[in-house]
């Protein structure tokens, strides 16, 4: 009787660990082999044959469709180079350099990867229209309200995610160290 | 006490099987993942352009709006 009610409770206990596992590293997106740089994270092998299972697991549940490693790579930002989680209240502004690529867009998502809607129906930036300096360098504003330049309507939602996909590029493919692009930095400006 | 500390610790390495299997046995298991989203909207052997990402609607998460796709 003791062994039957001891092996009940293993079995439970063992069935609950493992359950709760896996769903805290599907949700929290527990990935092996991403390349940081500054706030911006990619997942270079996700698009390759020797993706990890777990991202191969995180991607099955969200339904993504990764892009392949000889197309590009995908950079994600969630918070800004401060640590700050993007809020759709305050302007964010990204500027500098990105590292080559023959074409990058860059687009704003909600937390589940929708685009958000606004009035003038722009979801993000291609290489091809941003307004640059002089110097080739751009800033684009994130923010709810219109601004001069370039500006990515946030649609004040409470986090979004912006991805820059980096197109026919050398990052990620040869080798993963953190040193070999300039990335735009993002700083947050005022909150409203 | 001795016994009941024998049963978390099996508890535990069974625990970690049951994690890494489902782990291992999600992407066949799973019901929404990009292939089977768009294997219901395309006939086999047929190119089908895929409708843009809008704020309503969107066929899988994180695309990319400035690109057409297709899928076949």
């Amino acid at each position: 009787m003791r062994l039957f009610f001891g092996s009940c409770f293993a079995l439970f206990l063992a069935a609950v660990i493992g359950l709760s596992a896996t769903w805290l590293t599907v949700t929290r997106g527990v990935a092996f082999g991403s390349l940081k740089i500054g706030a911006w994270t990619a997942w270079p092998r996700s698009g390759s044959v020797d993706i990890d299972p777990y991202a191969r697991a995180i991607i099955a549940r969200s339904g993504e469709l990764p892009i392949g490693t000889g197309d590009g790579v995908a950079f994600f930002a969630r918070t800004d180079d401060a640590g700050n989680r993007f809020d759709g209240r305050c302007s964010f502004v990204l500027s500098g350099m990105t590292p080559s690529a023959r074409y990058w867009t860059l687009t704003l998502y909600d937390q589940n990867g929708r685009l958000v809607a606004n009035t003038i129906d722009r979801h993000g930036f291609t290489s091809a229209e941003l307004v640059r300096d002089v110097g080739g360098r751009f800033a684009i504003n994130v923010g709810p309200r219109a601004r001069a330049g370039n500006w990515l309507p946030s649609g004040g939602i409470e986090n979004f995610v912006l991805v820059l996909r980096l197109y026919d590029t050398p990052i990620g493919v040869a080798s993963l160290t953190s040193k070999e692009g300039p990335m735009p930095a993002i700083v947050r400006k005022a909150c409203s | 006490m001795i016994r009941l500390s024998f049963w978390i610790l099996g508890a535990l390495l069974l625990g970690g099987i049951v994690h890494l299997s489902t782990v291992l046995a999600m992407p066949q298991a799973a019901t929404q993942d990009a292939y089977s989203r768009l294997a219901r909207l395309a006939p086999v052997n047929r190119l089908v352009p895929l409708a843009a990402p809008s704020a309503q609607d969107t066929i899988m998460p994180f695309m990319d709006p400035a690109f057409a796709v297709a899928d076949c």
